[in-house]
């Protein structure tokens, strides 16, 4: 859909929300290569034309399956990688037109999660040396204060001092998540995109980190892009939340909404395929989706979905579907929206 | 006091007092340390727990499959069909492997070779358990990757298995462990690596196939979801030991181990969406320095002198569940009248 037609519905909607982050036709194309000379011989289209808007103090959650381009959008959006087209304002400013430099000042606002503790943490650093490193390099010269900070942000994220000296490979997966929280809010960001932060750990570690990180988003009025392919966790800690399916967003909608009523079939298929910790509710029939996700090289004309999708008419093997509203706060794209 | 479970008449599969130790240069880890359960015809058994809690190494002891040095099994005993499994002999065992259990290992890429096409990976595993023919074992290939829901199946006999999905890869290493109609399926977090609207296709497939061939199913999963979608009975591990077992229904509705009832109020679900999540606080404990009582009271909220000073005998309550927790013996002082069911 053309932006003028999103900026409009956008316009309609009560301006409640202030918005931190505003992602508009944003595409990141990766080049396949190969074949004698190392041409590109044809691209991943992992972010293909996405838009959206993060409010401040909001937790949007991005789900979907493995691969349809949700850690791309959440790295784009940062510009730890360069986007192929498309802009991203944040808090008013097009940041992909920043230079490095001024890029650097923005980088103190916005942190990345990265989804594995055990990869993202220099193993021959010390917990406080790691993150004494990213106050030093933006500009924290005092080494008492240095460390008196270091101290305030472990205690922050629940551990003790005592940790301060001990090297990643001592902790467990739960506290080496902690010290990466520790790490990203050591300068005070606004906006923080926690890419599967608690997919690697055990059910009971990934409440704490949860409860965590709820507490951190109102005590310091954070800002989360909250990704992940657990629905369950993110039903629980985002307010709204994105469905994408091969690098588009297909829904986004108000959290109890898109739970009750999604209008994509994608979503009720991915909702449906999810399973429920109610013996009693297994017997209830099930949307069992056929076929796997088609190639990100190729994708199919028109909707992407409609080799999987049961509602699929000829119309939508030649027509795209636009991102369209279809109510308040409520955006999908699919020529027969359920409901 | 020492109550054990009433044996069930026919069980396909009973482990007894099982003691699997590894012997490492830190020291040793007593992997399984005591573990009872049966298998019933017919049933799928969930085992659940989190990482490190022995899952893998309850499946590989029945397996045989326990790499020594520096795993041994020190005590106890594992019956299928009666007969103790630890006495067969290695050529024995490859027979029982190949021809009366199958297993299905997490990553599928790993124990699929990748330099032959899938079909003659399943027509060799046909053709040294049924004595079948070349020919005639790739036509059968080609039927169990139609069973298993394969789309083209014609087509992706000839295949190799890096050209397919994962959730193809799955779907071919179930199809291999069911060719020889196996009377025992193994499936160590079958669905772990997959995407739900695929974990559901392989879930919906096994419920299938249950159906279909009556073939008895050990699931092993740290996914309560994923238990409550096909098990009939369940049984929680943690550090080495069966805490809890009991029918699924109860497990969810009235389970009675700290430790269960800690992992499903600390699941996220839409009832409790407001609020915060209860917790289990504390982690695991270092399997080289298991606390000397109980091994969940430096995390348990429950925890008396008792608890830390003497491991908790295995209990039976109402009809077919055990639990391990003083809570549910006489010895338990304070609030017996709120256990008075016991
Ligand atoms: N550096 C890269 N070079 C080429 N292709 C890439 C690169 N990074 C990602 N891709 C491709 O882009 C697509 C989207 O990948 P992305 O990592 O964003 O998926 P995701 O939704 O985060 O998946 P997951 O749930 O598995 O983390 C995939 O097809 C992936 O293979
Ligand atoms: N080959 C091995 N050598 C030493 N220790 C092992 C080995 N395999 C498993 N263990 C230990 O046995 C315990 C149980 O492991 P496992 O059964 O794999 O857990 P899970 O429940 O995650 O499947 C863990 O403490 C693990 O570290
Ligand atoms: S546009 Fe057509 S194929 Fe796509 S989701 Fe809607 S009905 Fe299905
Ligand atoms: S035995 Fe004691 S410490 Fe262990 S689970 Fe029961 S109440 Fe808790
Ligand atoms: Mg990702
Ligand atoms: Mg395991």
């Amino acid at each position: 859909m053309s932006i003028a037609l999103f900026e409009a519905q956008k316009e309609q909607e009560t301006k409640t929300d202030e918005v931190l982050l505003s992602v508009r036709n944003v595409k990141k194309y990766f080049p396949v290569k190969g074949g004698l000379f190392d041409r590109v011989l044809a691209h991943v289209k992992a972010v293909d034309d996405v838009s959206f808007d993060i409010h401040r103090g909001e937790t949007l959650g991005l789900v979907g399956e493995s691969g349809c381009g949700k850690s791309t959008i959440g790295k784009t959006m940062l510009r730890i990688l360069n986007a192929s087209s498309g802009t991203v304002e944040f808090e008013g400013r097009n940041i992909f037109s920043l230079s490095e430099k001024d890029m650097r000042g923005l980088r103190r606002d916005m942190q990345y999660i990265f989804q594995d503790p055990f990869s993202s943490l220099n193993p021959r650093l010390s917990v406080g040396e790691s993150i004494a490193r990213v106050l030093r390099i933006h500009g924290m010269s005092r080494k008492s204060e240095r460390e008196h900070r270091v101290q305030e942000l472990l205690e922050m994220v629940g551990l003790s001092p005592y940790h301060i000296r001990r090297y990643p490979h001592e902790f467990s997966g739960g506290q080496r998540q902690r010290i990466g929280i520790a790490r990203a809010l050591a300068l005070n960001p606004k906006l923080i995109v926690l890419d599967e932060p608690v997919s690697a750990l055990d059910v009971s570690i990934q409440s704490q980190i949860i409860n965590l990180l709820e507490d951190l988003q109102k005590q310091f009025n954070l800002t989360y892009l909250f990704v992940s392919h657990g629905l369950n966790v993110v039903r629980h800690i985002s307010s709204r939340v994105g469905v994408m399916y091969l690098g588009k967003l297909v829904e986004l909608a108000e959290t109890d909404t898109l739970f009750a009523k999604p209008q994509h079939p994608y979503t009720q298929a991915l909702l449906s395929a999810n399973p429920v910790a109610d013996p009693r509710q297994r017997d209830e029939k099930k949307m069992v989706l056929e076929g796997d996700v088609p190639s990100p090289i190729n994708p199919p004309s028109g909707c992407r979905f409609r080799t999987r999708c049961p509602f699929a008419t000829q119309k939508c093997a030649e027509v795209e579907p636009a991102f369209a509203k279809v109510a308040d706060n409520h955006f999908v794209a699919c020529h027969y929206p359920l409901n | 006091m020492m109550t054990r479970l009433q044996s069930h008449p026919d069980p396909i599969v009973q482990v007894k007092g099982l003691k699997t130790y590894f012997y490492t240069e830190e020291g040793v880890v007593p992997a399984i340390d005591g573990v009872d359960f049966e298998v019933l015809r017919g049933e799928t058994l969930a085992i659940v727990g989190e990482s490190g809690s022995g899952k893998s190494v309850t499946s590989l002891s029945i397996m045989r499959l326990i790499p020594s040095p520096p795993g041994k099994i020190v005590e106890g005993d594992i019956t299928f069909n009666g007969e103790s499994l630890l006495t067969k002999t290695n050529a024995q065992m490859r027979q029982i492997r190949g021809n009366k259990i199958s297993m299905i290992f997490q990553e599928p890429m790993t124990s699929l070779n990748p330099v032959y096409r899938v079909g003659d990976q399943i027509a060799e595993s046909l053709k040294l358990h049924q004595g079948m023919k070349k020919k005639q074992a790739l036509k059968e290939a080609v039927r169990l990757l139609e069973l298993v829901g394969i789309p083209e199946a014609e087509r992706r006999v000839s295949q190799y298995p890096h050209e397919l999905s994962g959730g193809m890869r799955q779907r071919v290493m179930i199809a291999i462990a069911l060719a020889c109609n196996p009377e025992l399926l193994i499936a160590d977090e079958p669905t772990t690596a997959l995407d739900v609207t695929i974990q559901n296709q392989i879930l919906h497939l096994m419920k299938q196939l249950k159906e279909k061939t009556n073939t008895s199913i050990i699931l092993i999963t740290h996914d309560l979801g994923v238990v409550a979608e096909v098990a009939d009975r369940v049984v929680v591990m943690y550090a080495g030991q069966v805490v809890e077992q009991g029918d699924v229904y109860t497990i969810f509705e009235n389970p009675k181990h700290p430790y269960t009832i800690g992992l499903l109020e600390s699941m996220p679900s839409h009832k409790k969406r407001t609020g915060k999540l209860k917790t289990i606080e504390g982690v695991v404990p270092n399997p080289l320095h298991l606390p000397p009582g109980c091994r969940f009271a430096p995390r348990c909220e429950f925890a008396t002198d008792l608890c830390r000073s003497e491991v908790p005998a295995v209990i039976t309550v109402g009809q077919e569940e055990t639990v391990r927790c003083w809570k549910y013996t006489e010895r338990w002082e304070g609030n017996l009248n709120e256990h008075s069911a016991v």
